[in-house]
């Protein structure tokens, strides 16, 4: 089970506004083996949802854009196929789900063709077959009266319920891998479990792969095998998830994991770390986290530290734990 | 949806018995005695109370509306000062030729205002998105009747394949329709650009590209098809312009509809005529209105089922 | 990434303020960036400047007949070549600019007049008289504008200062509807409820307080309509409804010229050419103020 199936290195990706550039990816590594579910972690703005944007090579409606590393599904870098190679790809080997299941489905076509379009074009299958895969994908997300669903339009279903569409359609073409961008943060709580519990149970039955991206530590704890946490557009910390619950090592993650008060409860904000992330406009020079920490020495205001492995398997990016390695370097 | 389309018809009664209140008034704004003015200058004081009489003039004011509208309903709309025949003759013969010079206009600004829209939104600031942007406000900003002549000599005058002006054959129609309809494209163009660089910009068409759907299919089909919702409304609005354009354009292109008739009819003060073409201009607006509301409910599910 | 850094270290305190922005600044800034815009708005201060001299830079007189040099082309002599009458096109042209300007401005400033204050009454004092008001913009908008402007013609008469009027008429509806949404929204802030309970006079509050809030959606709405106003006024007169020969408004112009289109086209051409230039001028910097200003308001 320790197949890479994707494997991101060095990704940087920017975008290029009207008031100059902002770096959103910053050299990011990140390997997802197969049939692993990889936690993403990680306040909004920290990159987590443009790195998986870059993965689908979806930037194209934004102004952003993969200036360096590669990207490799398969042991092929899918910077440098050709857009069409990319769309047999895309909702084929990877699919996505997204945070806003209220916006994610065209309000002018019926459930059913939406999911049909998918399965026609990857799994060529005819009219009639379509349907039938459609209609079994929409019952083993449970959603129930699937067949009258398909002739319905996405305003007359609940969150929840279009949520189980998208997760039936992202499926319908059994996916690689799978990438759940904040799947249930937009979702009533009841509601967040239950989508939680069918994507553990699709985990179980398919051998796909997920890349979970969320705020919610809860969630990362139920769900993955690996995490990585990621600040300001860099990974600071990655380890196996008992590990980090066990023994987290970076500041940051620490503040993550003390500021959900008790496990099974979902909280909104993380109001324990004091601040916000850096804006793109005010990044400091040294550590990204050093404003905000408070072990901050007066080095890491000065020094970016690189990610280093401490234990086996454990890597972070924090001066507590590098030596005079770091020093050298300078 | 029968609701809704019973709802939308009842609602523009009171609009029609507005505009019919205005456009009977219309010939009592007239500074002036309209019987004298219909019985002629030379008229002696007896003919002009012959023609009041005739008229209705010497009737109380409702009575004189409630006849009017009644006029309406039967397609009495009385007889031309000019050519002494009715009304509604000289009305329904040009009824057709501006019928279809509009209907051409509107079909060509739609191909080409949707076109020039699109490739303006998805190739947004690029020199596509410029050159198609200034070609829109060109075709808002220039004289229609200039145009028109500009065509003419070019295409009829210098290089001889369309006929000047007239009504012969089909040729006839594309010098005129061009026309007519490129200020409509235009603002077709504007308005489907801003429309679909908003809709691009929804999750839905993110999640038609992760379902690695070809650029095209997510942009013609999933796109536009929610931009069009707007864009539809706002061509049904374009329809008094064409109507509005067609008035100048006939002249230009000595088009025999009812465009020019209204001209000459000014021109030589043939009110009654000039109130029969004001309602059915007015009416026609109306209605293109009504279609255009249907229309919308039938793009979008969301009012179809309320 | 929006959000306000509120970082809670010292870090904050180093790093260089942010300079300040005041609307007009703001609104500058926008504005600099419409290229296109800017070049309209110098064309029209320009305009403007000929409007105004007139006659006295025309290389011609505008109205002496000249029959030794009828429909001569466009040379170096008669730029835009000569009229029926051997008359400068080019100086009738400057002539012209006059009266084009003149009608479009003035029929577009009566019309929001007129319309800017029926729309803050219907904003304002909503009810009964809201609904009247818009019922009658509603009839108004039930006729493409330029056939209410010939039916108003069709009574007053033809000629300019009737163009101006019904110009004017067919504008007073659309300003009417947008004053007054700005009105209603403006109406609802607090800050009006405020004035009110202190008891002011509902006059003073719709001038003191609702009317500026609407000035800069009426500053972007006038300059995108003198462009269509131009345009009417000019088809208007090509009709023979509005001005008449030998007046050198530009449609009128080119009306005359009309028969000689096989043998003189560049009578037609060159005043159409100029009401071209001026309304995409107007139309252009009616874009750029508007995405400078105010982006709420769309055609």
């Amino acid at each position: 089970m320790t197949e890479p199936l994707l494997k991101i290195t060095d990704l940087k990706t920017h975008f290029f506004g009207d008031d100059g550039v902002v770096i959103a990816v910053d050299g990011v590594t990140i390997t997802v083996n197969k049939g692993e579910t990889v936690g993403i972690v990680g306040e909004s703005g920290c990159g987590k949802s443009v790195t998986s944007l870059s993965i689908m090579r979806l930037l194209q409606d934004t102004p952003g854009q993969v200036v360096g590393g590669s990207i490799e599904f398969e042991n092929k870098n899918i910077l440098e196929i050709s857009e069409k190679e990319m769309r047999g790809i895309r909702g084929n080997d990877i699919a996505m789900i997204f945070q806003e299941p209220m916006t994610s489905l065209n309000p002018v076509y019926k459930i059913g063709k939406q999911l049909e379009e998918a399965i026609r074009l990857h799994l060529k299958y005819d009219k009639k077959r379509a349907h039938k895969h459609a209609i079994r994908m929409l019952e083993l997300v449970g959603l129930p009266r699937a067949k009258q669903l398909m002739n319905e339009f996405p305003y007359q279903l609940s969150g929840g319920m279009r949520q189980r569409v998208m997760i039936a359609m992202a499926m319908a073409c059994s996916p690689k891998l799978l990438i759940a961008d904040e799947p249930t943060t937009a979702l009533d709580v009841t509601i967040q479990a239950q989508i939680l519990e069918l994507m553990q149970e699709l985990r179980e039955t398919s051998e796909t792969a997920i890349m979970l991206i969320t705020h919610d530590l809860g969630v990362v704890a139920e769900m993955c095998d690996r995490v990585v946490v990621m600040y300001a557009g860099k990974v600071v910390e990655e380890t196996d998830v008992i590990t980090l619950f066990e023994d987290p090592k970076h500041p940051y993650t620490k503040g993550l994991i003390g500021s959900v008060p008790k496990l099974g409860e979902n909280a909104e904000e993380l109001d324990s770390i004091p601040g916000n992330v850096p804006t793109p406009y005010n990044m400091p020079n040294g550590c990204k986290f050093a404003p905000r920490c408070k072990f901050a020495m007066e080095k890491c205001w000065e020094i970016d530290p690189n990610l280093i492995e401490t234990e086996n398997d454990h890597l972070v990016r924090c001066l507590l734990f590098q030596n005079k390695q770091v020093e050298v370097e300078l | 949806m029968f609701r809704f389309f019973i709802k939308r018809v009842i609602g523009i009664i009171p609009i029609l018995f507005i505009v019919s209140i205005f456009i009977f008034l219309f010939v009592h704004m007239i500074p002036g005695d309209p019987a004298r003015l219909v019985a002629g200058q030379d008229a002696t004081i007896e003919d002009v109370e012959n023609v009041r009489e005739q008229l209705g003039l010497d009737k109380p004011i409702h009575v004189q509306y409630l006849n009017f509208v009644d006029g309406i309903f039967k397609g009495d709309f009385g007889v031309s000062l000019k050519t002494s025949r009715p009304v509604y003759d000289e009305i329904a013969m040009r009824f057709m030729p501006t019928f279809w010079l509009t209907v051409w206009s509107m079909v060509f600004a739609i191909i080409f205002g949707l076109l020039i829209g699109v490739i303006s939104a998805t190739k947004r600031n690029k020199w596509q998105d410029y050159l198609g942007m200034f070609g829109a406000v060109s075709g808002i900003s220039v004289p229609s009747f200039w145009l028109g002549l500009v065509l003419i000599q070019i295409f009829a005058v210098m290089l001889g394949w369309l006929p000047t002006g007239g009504l012969e054959s089909w040729k006839s129609y594309i010098l005129p329709s061009v026309t007519l309809g490129a200020g409509v494209a235009a603002v077709i163009a504007r308005f489907t650009r801003s429309s679909l660089m908003d809709i691009l910009r929804e999750d839905y068409i993110r999640t038609g590209r992760a379902k690695g759907l070809k650029n095209n299919k997510v942009v013609w089909g999933h796109g536009l098809k929610n931009a069009m919702i707007p864009v539809v409304t706002m061509t049904g609005l374009q329809f008094g312009f064409l109507l509005g354009g067609s008035i100048v354009i006939e002249t230009v292109f000595s088009w025999p509809g009812l465009g020019r008739l209204l001209i000459d009819s000014v021109a030589f003060r043939d009110y009654p005529v000039i109130q029969a073409e004001m309602l059915l201009f007015a009416l026609e607006f109306i209605v293109i209105n009504l279609v255009v509301d249907l229309l919308y409910g039938f793009l979008n599910p969301q009012i179809r089922y309320d | 990434m929006s959000q306000a850094a509120e970082l809670t270290t010292d870090q904050t305190l180093s790093s260089p303020e942010v300079k300040k922005s005041t609307p007009l600044r703001g609104f500058w800034r926008k504005f600099r960036k419409q290229r296109l815009a800017l070049v309209s708005g110098v064309f029209i201060v320009l305009l403007l400047g000929v409007a105004a001299i007139g006659p006295a830079i025309a290389p011609y007189t505008i109205d002496q007949p000249d029959y030794a040099n009828v429909l001569q082309g466009p040379s170096l002599e008669h730029l835009a070549g000569t009229d029926t009458y051997g008359r400068d096109i080019f100086s009738r042209i400057i002539g012209g600019a006059r009266i084009s300007l003149f009608v479009g401005l003035l029929s577009v400033f009566l019309g929001a007049v007129v319309g800017t204050f029926l729309g803050l009454i219907s904003g304002f004092y909503g009810k009964w008289l809201d609904s009247i008001i818009m019922r009658i913009c509603d009839v108004l908008f039930a006729f493409p504008g330029i056939l209410l402007a010939i039916g108003i013609i069709a009574i007053l008469g033809p000629g300019l200062e009737n163009v101006i009027i019904a110009v004017a008429i067919f504008n007073i509806p659309s300003f009417a509807r947008i004053v007054r949404s700005s009105a209603i929204s403006i109406k609802s802030t607090v800050y009006v409820e405020a004035t009110k309970s202190i008891g002011a006079v509902n006059a003073r509050i719709i001038w003191k307080h609702i009317f500026p809030g609407t000035v800069s959606s009426i500053i972007v709405y006038i300059t995108m309509r003198i462009g269509t106003a131009i345009l009417t006024a000019a088809s208007l007169s090509f009709l023979g409804l509005g001005a008449q020969p030998p007046s050198p408004e530009w449609g009128a112009m080119l009306s005359n010229g009309r028969d000689y289109l096989n043998t003189a086209p560049h009578v037609t051409i060159f005043p159409g050419l100029a009401i071209f230039i001026t309304v995409l001028a107007f139309n252009l910097l009616g874009d750029g103020l508007r995405d400078a200003l105010d982006p709420k308001i769309k055609e």
